[in-house]
């Protein structure tokens, strides 16, 4: 807000140059996304994209995609929170090598990723517990390939996100007789609120868009592992282009929507508490 | 330094279990049917299969789980989980690779699909094998290593001499890609004025026009399904199998969906064994 007013007030040429130019990358970019779109919907129609949802097996892969993605969202989280605060307040002489090998899911090529599942649940541990609950080829086995992927992206996020925060409010409050346990659940915790949304709204972008790894570790069932991407997937496999855009649309609009909603949602909390860097 | 809120250990765990308990039971519920046939199915033959499909399970009352991918892709997987009762590959080739490594127990011809060059409506239809060769076409091919259509279009140039030179025209000139139906994609888009794929892919293109030249009349894929050794219910497989070589069900869809049909059937007295 600060930044904002100053640089209504500054009116240099140097000033005003450079906020222009800012605004050339940024408008550059945008319009090279829209052209993006603009050029594919050439290719598809609105009818099209509402003939979707009469397809059974599309409405299905659309709310396991959504529902796939918020759980593999909210597991990621439950490892990147713990492990960012770890690798942003711990030294170690390990501590480098923690983190590329948190990092080798985004290494990866994802259908690797894919494969190295698929081959892991096919070990002797893998089956005994395939022999309980089914993971290759069922659902668990899409939440697990989305949740590789979004915990390596969360963690890169949570790391950053704990490391930017001021760590003194941490120290006084143990001097003052906190626990480590206490310094984050009442002090680190609440203050990463912003980078946890943060990170959770990427890991979600992340994990909806996620196919490689599914592919592979999930197949390509229909009315059971078929999430949006395999739709487009399948599509394209038999050169229904039209449908597969269709889908590719019909995915974009729902990721912004919700997108859109959650940062609204976030803003709108940060108003109604003063304070609270959401 | 004294607490006296819930902690928010237990506030996160709470919301988070309540949230990722109701979408598993809202993902979990849809499936969990006994008498399943699984089956590897490359996703280049969905449209028929699912028709097939439909129709051997409102007859039998049978539950047919398809697996669509690569072929390549579905090879590896069905070897490595070891798990699966139908393979139906969108070339032959993948079957003697899985034969090799013992994973078939029995194959039935079902079609067979012929290359063709696909057209891009921007590009005059290429009329002979000389057209190839012009620096201003754009040729798409797909990849010798990957694909079938790659490989056997490989080894038909090679008998006549011909293919170092396509190859190296095609690197300069145009592009190999992974699979047969980037190759179409391609030229759809317009990204590739003409292409080598299957007469069978071509049919999904009904706006290109296609061209037969003789050079490429021998290249020719087979379409086999094939009873895998992990098979849970071989006679359920193999009634499947039989299902699709029957004269008025399988064959029937496939020959709609483009394809050649070998010339064996399988009676309908024989469906009912």
């Amino acid at each position: 807000m600060i930044q904002k007013n100053s640089w209504r007030n500054r009116s240099s040429f140097g000033d005003r140059f450079f906020w222009f130019s800012l605004a050339v990358i940024i408008s550059t970019y945008i319009t090279f996304l829209v052209a993006l779109l603009f050029a594919s919907s050439f290719h598809t129609s609105s009818s099209s994209i509402l003939r979707l949802f009469s397809q059974s097996e599309i409405r299905y892969a659309l709310r396991l995609s959504l529902l796939s993605s918020t759980v593999s969202t909210l597991l990621s989280l439950w490892i990147a929170v713990p492990s960012g605060y770890y690798l942003a307040r711990c030294s170690s002489p390990l501590l480098k090598l923690i983190e590329v090998i948190m990092d080798i899911p985004l290494i990866l090529p994802p259908l690797v990723v894919g494969m190295l599942l698929l081959i892991l649940f096919q070990t002797p541990p893998g089956r005994w517990l395939q022999s309980h609950i089914p993971v290759t080829y069922a659902i668990p086995s899409i939440i697990i390939a989305q949740g590789v992927i979004g915990t390596a992206y969360a963690v890169r996020m949570m790391k950053d996100a704990f490391a930017s925060l001021d760590q003194r409010e941490e120290k006084v409050a143990q001097t003052l007789g906190c626990t480590a346990s206490q310094a984050f659940w009442y002090i680190a915790f609440p203050a990463a609120k912003r980078g946890i949304f943060s990170a959770a709204i990427l890991t979600w972008a992340r994990c909806f868009g996620e196919f490689g790894p599914i592919l592979v570790f999930s197949g390509a069932t229909r009315l059971k592992t078929e999430v949006l991407p395999t739709s487009i997937y399948l599509e394209m496999s038999i050169g229904n282009l039209e449908n597969a855009l269709a889908v590719s649309f019909l995915m974009i609009g729902v990721a912004v929507l919700l997108l859109l909603a959650f940062r609204l949602w976030g803003e709108s909390a940060s108003i109604h508490k003063p304070g609270t860097a959401i | 330094m004294k607490m006296n809120t819930t902690h928010p250990f237990f506030a996160v765990l709470l919301v988070t279990s309540i949230i990722v308990g109701l979408a598993l039971k809202l993902m979990l519920s849809p499936y969990s049917k006994s008498n399943t046939l699984k089956i590897y199915c490359a996703a280049a033959l969905r449209p028929p299969l699912e028709n097939i499909a439909r129709e051997f399970e409102s007859r039998f009352d049978q539950h047919i789980e398809f697996n669509f991918g690569g072929s390549q892709t579905l090879l590896s997987n069905l070897e490595t989980t070891g798990d699966g009762d139908l393979f139906i590959p969108a070339d032959d080739s993948y079957l003697q690779l899985a034969e090799q490594r013992k994973l078939i127990q029995q194959i039935f011809p079902i079609a067979k699909m012929h290359a063709v060059i696909l057209n891009s409506k921007d590009h005059p239809p290429i009329k002979n094998f000389a057209e190839l060769f012009d620096v201003k076409l754009k040729l798409a091919q797909a990849n010798p290593d990957a694909a079938a259509i790659g490989n056997l279009t490989r080894n038909a140039l090679s008998k006549i001499n011909r293919w170092g030179e396509l190859k190296l025209h095609t690197e300069k000139y145009g592009s190999f890609h992974a699979t047969v139906s980037e190759v179409a994609n391609a030229v759809e888009l317009g990204a590739a004025d003409a292409g080598i794929v299957w007469d069978t892919v071509a049919f999904h293109y009904p706006k290109l026009k296609i061209s037969k030249l003789p050079e490429l009349d021998k290249i020719q894929g087979n379409v086999s399904i094939a009873i895998l050794q992990s098979t849970r219910s071989a006679k359920l497989a193999l009634k499947f199998a039989f299902f699709c070589k029957a004269r008025d069900r399988g064959r029937e869809e496939f020959r709609q969906n483009g394809f050649q049909i070998t010339d064996d059937e399988v009676l309908p007295s024989q469906l009912d064994r």
